[in-house]
């Protein structure tokens, strides 16, 4: 029965990764931990071009819900990052990542939110574009935050001394 | 998993149109081929299931976010005719391209396919009889030959008369054979096809529309033949050489992969019957006893062999009245004399039952080509029913949906009898019951959305799986909270092991001070044992192995400050056997399990 709850899930996500592995976009790769268990994915996002992350290979995890794709995932990078929407434990804040029901940041308008429509792809295109332009208004990290706001030299510094931390420099 | 997972770039590059269809007829949400398709009103469609477990959550369109509800979705009854017959045939064409855009390694040096002269082929083989049939099945014959150009492109073999116009050469240059240009105007309603797996039946008709080349091969066709009789028998033999040249020809990998061409296409819009017992085969063309025909296929004309007790070209033998042809070739429905299948998807959209059983078991089976059935439909003594095939019907009616309950306003008691009313198991509690309710309206209502309903026994049977599920996620859930209880203890126990660890350093340099106040005049006689004061570490035993550790470093920093080093390593060692345990844990219980919030980072050691 393909339509019982957790099948669904299975082979969308089985589907997903059949197309990740097929045309993976550039700077992105992802893919299930084990071939046990579809729901916990790891990836690893390259930082982008011309931003302080660039250079940088961040490893992190997706994890899925059961009734996935009526939720999104929570994804968590397992390096460290300096991000203003990157929670200290690595969690990602970003709108794609929260569905409209459970919004923390009240700003976010409803057609960046997750939609079953998403995709594991798409989300991992959004963190790319998040990695290059933060989003001061959501802060994840107040820290972050501040600096970025304040010296935007400064915190180019810093995450590039993470970045350097990843690459085990 | 037994069915693969699809995609539409699965679609040869060459073939975009097929991969928009493909792209076209999945839905959104579950990435797979519609299934009881709907449409809500922003026009985006979807599962009926999917969405309906979408709308649970939300009142909105996952696509478009415009506000909607389920009372203001309706059955997108042709579109999921279209996406089930999609799926019907999916891998079988699928097959068909691949084999025909990659052909097999050529062993030895393959001569170019000589096309057939049509003169000869007339006057060898063409009965008038024939002539007639051969107008009924124009359709197969002109997919015959695009299929056969695309052959023909990619082995870089086109060899074509001069006097094969230029439609020829044009229909080359874009090479996609199966771009839909011609108007349907012949609809042929096929051999119904079987898989042995018991997806639904399908009439391959719906394939042939799809997959019509362009009218402008007719000319070619008539070009030299009777002018007032169009036939396409020159592009059938193209590829489906005359039985004097089949010996010769299919030995050439270029006539196998032509011929397997031919079996789907030709199997597609083709299905000659004849008499009572004999079925033309859609590959060779021989007349093939009906029972017959999975061998013929499976042992000879699919493994690109002629099969030597079968040698007589069903045309030779058939005896259509053209009369009959006429009949349903004017009905615009049928262009053979063929009854009408009364299971076809065409005919009865939307009667329930119509494809009982495990349809969707094997829909995409590798095996299909092998498992196909020929299901001759033809009246045996030759003649056709003159109704036409498109009765006007009342519309069936609509199987009544399970409305929606507000469980909060029942007590168990009404609930427990609403299920009972569904014949569904009323054990377990108030939240239990009321996500069984829930689950099955969603199954039974979406069920009725769709034009191959399945009977209630499976519903039941996706019930006994839901509850199974229901009940390992209980199970999973109670380990996760388990598994964070014990975390939240060993950390409470790794503060106090560490406060012990403060307290022997106090001590210890407690003790040295009053070593050296001994020794120095004056001294003040030694306090008693101080470290006596830790009490309140209090183990539990019933904790695992990690109290243990804890308090052997806690006591052993109570001796002495000297161990402080080893104290770490010990805290290590908690740690490890936590994770252990935690592991061991999580494997007990059945993988797929959303993960707990992250375990707590244990403290930093010193
Ligand atoms: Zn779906
Ligand atoms: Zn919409
Ligand atoms: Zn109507």
């Amino acid at each position: 029965m393909h339509k019982t709850m957790g099948p669904t899930a299975l082979r969308r996500l089985m589907t997903e990764y059949r197309e990740l592995t097929l045309h993976a976009p550039e700077g992105i790769t992802a893919g299930p931990t084990t071939e046990e268990n579809f729901f916990e994915w790891e990836a690893l996002i390259e930082g982008p071009q011309d931003t302080p992350y660039e250079g940088g290979i961040f490893p992190a995890t997706l994890t899925f819900p059961k009734d996935y794709p009526l939720s999104p995932p929570v994804m968590k990078f397992t390096c460290e990052m300096f991000h203003p929407n990157i929670y200290q434990d690595g969690t990602v804040c970003i709108s794609i990542l929260h569905a409209p029901g459970d919004d923390p940041n009240m700003y976010e308008s409803s057609s960046e939110r997750w939609s079953p429509v998403q995709s594991v792809e798409k989300i991992l295109l959004s963190v790319l574009s998040m990695l290059a332009e933060p989003n001061d208004e959501s802060g994840a990290n107040i820290e972050a935050c501040k600096v970025w706001r304040a010296d935007r030299k400064h915190f180019d510094e810093i995450v590039r001394s993470t970045v350097r931390k990843t690459l085990g420099l | 998993m037994s069915e693969g997972i699809t995609d539409p770039s699965d679609w040869p590059i060459e073939f975009k149109s097929l991969r928009e269809i493909d792209s076209h007829l999945r839905c959104p949400i579950c990435k797979e081929l519609l299934r009881a398709a709907v449409v809500l009103q922003c026009s985006h469609n979807f599962c009926s299931e999917c969405i309906r477990r979408h709308l649970d959550k939300e009142s909105s369109c996952p696509a478009c976010r415009v506000a909607t509800s389920t009372s203001q979705m309706r059955r997108n009854v042709a579109l999921d005719e279209i996406a089930n017959n999609f799926g019907d045939c999916r891998s079988l064409l699928l097959n068909t391209l691949m084999e025909a855009v990659q052909p097999k390694p050529v062993v030895r040096p393959v001569p170019p396919p000589q096309f057939v002269k049509e003169e000869s082929m007339d006057i060898d083989y063409d009965s008038p009889q024939q002539k007639r049939r051969r107008t009924s099945t124009r359709i197969t014959n002109r997919n015959v030959s695009s299929s056969q150009d695309h052959t023909d492109i990619a082995m870089g073999q086109v060899t074509l008369d001069d006097d094969k116009d230029d439609d020829f050469v044009l229909n080359h240059r874009d090479s996609s054979p199966l771009r839909h240009k011609g108007k349907n105007v012949h609809r042929s309603t096929g051999p119904v096809l079987r898989s042995r797996g018991g997806r639904a039946e399908q009439t391959l008709s719906q394939s042939s529309q799809s997959s019509q080349a362009d009218e402008r091969h007719e000319p070619t066709n008539l070009t030299k033949q009777e002018p007032s009789l169009p036939t396409a028998s020159d592009h059938f033999h193209n590829s489906a050489p005359a039985p004097a040249e089949v010996q010769a020809s299919l030995n050439s990998s270029t006539n196998i992969t032509s011929s397997t061409i031919t079996t789907s296409v030709a199997s597609i819009a083709s299905s000659p019957v004849i008499g009572p017992n004999l079925v033309a085969c859609p590959i060779c063309d021989k007349g093939i006893p009906e029972p017959y025909t999975n061998t013929h296929l499976d042992k000879f004309c699919l493994a690109g062999r002629t099969d030597p007790d079968y040698t007589v070209p069903y045309s030779l033998i058939s005896k259509q009245p053209a009369s009959v042809i006429a009949l349903y070739t004017k009905q615009g429905t049928s262009t053979r004399d063929v009854v009408p299948d009364t299971n076809s998807s065409l005919t009865k959209p939307g009667t329930p039952g119509r494809s009982v059983g495990s349809n969707s078991s094997t829909p995409n089976s590798p095996a299909r080509q092998s498992t196909m059935q020929w299901q001759p439909q033809m009246s045996s003594n030759g003649t056709a029913p003159r109704q036409p095939m498109f009765t006007p019907k009342p519309a069936a009616p609509e199987p009544k949906r399970i409305p929606k309950l507000t469980y909060s306003l029942l007590n168990d008691k009404q609930l427990r009898k609403k299920l009972q009313e569904l014949g569904l198991q009323t054990n377990g509690d108030k939240t239990l019951m009321a996500k069984r309710h829930a689950e099955f309206a969603t199954i039974f209502n979406a069920n009725c959305d769709s034009t191959r309903p399945k009977p209630l026994s499976e519903l039941m049977k996706a019930m006994q799986v839901w509850e199974r599920a229901y009940e390992k996620d209980l199970e999973v859930r109670e380990t996760q909270r388990r598994i964070l209880d014990q975390q939240q203890q060993a950390q409470r126990q790794i503060h106090a092991a560490k406060e012990a660890k403060r307290q022997a350093k106090e001590d210890a340099a407690a003790a040295a001070a009053r070593e050296a106040a001994m020794d120095s005049p004056g001294a003040t006689p030694p306090s008693s044992q101080s470290s006596n004061g830790r009490s309140t570490f209090v183990p539990n035993q019933a904790n695992s192995n990690a109290v243990n550790v804890a308090i052997a470093s806690a006591s052993a920093f109570a001796h002495a400050a000297k161990y402080a080093d080893e104290y770490a390593e010990l805290i290590a060692e908690v740690r490890n056997r936590l994770q252990a345990d935690k592991e061991k844990a999580l494997a007990n219980t059945t993988t797929t399990i959303t993960a707990e919030p992250a375990p707590p980072r244990s403290a930093p050691s010193q």
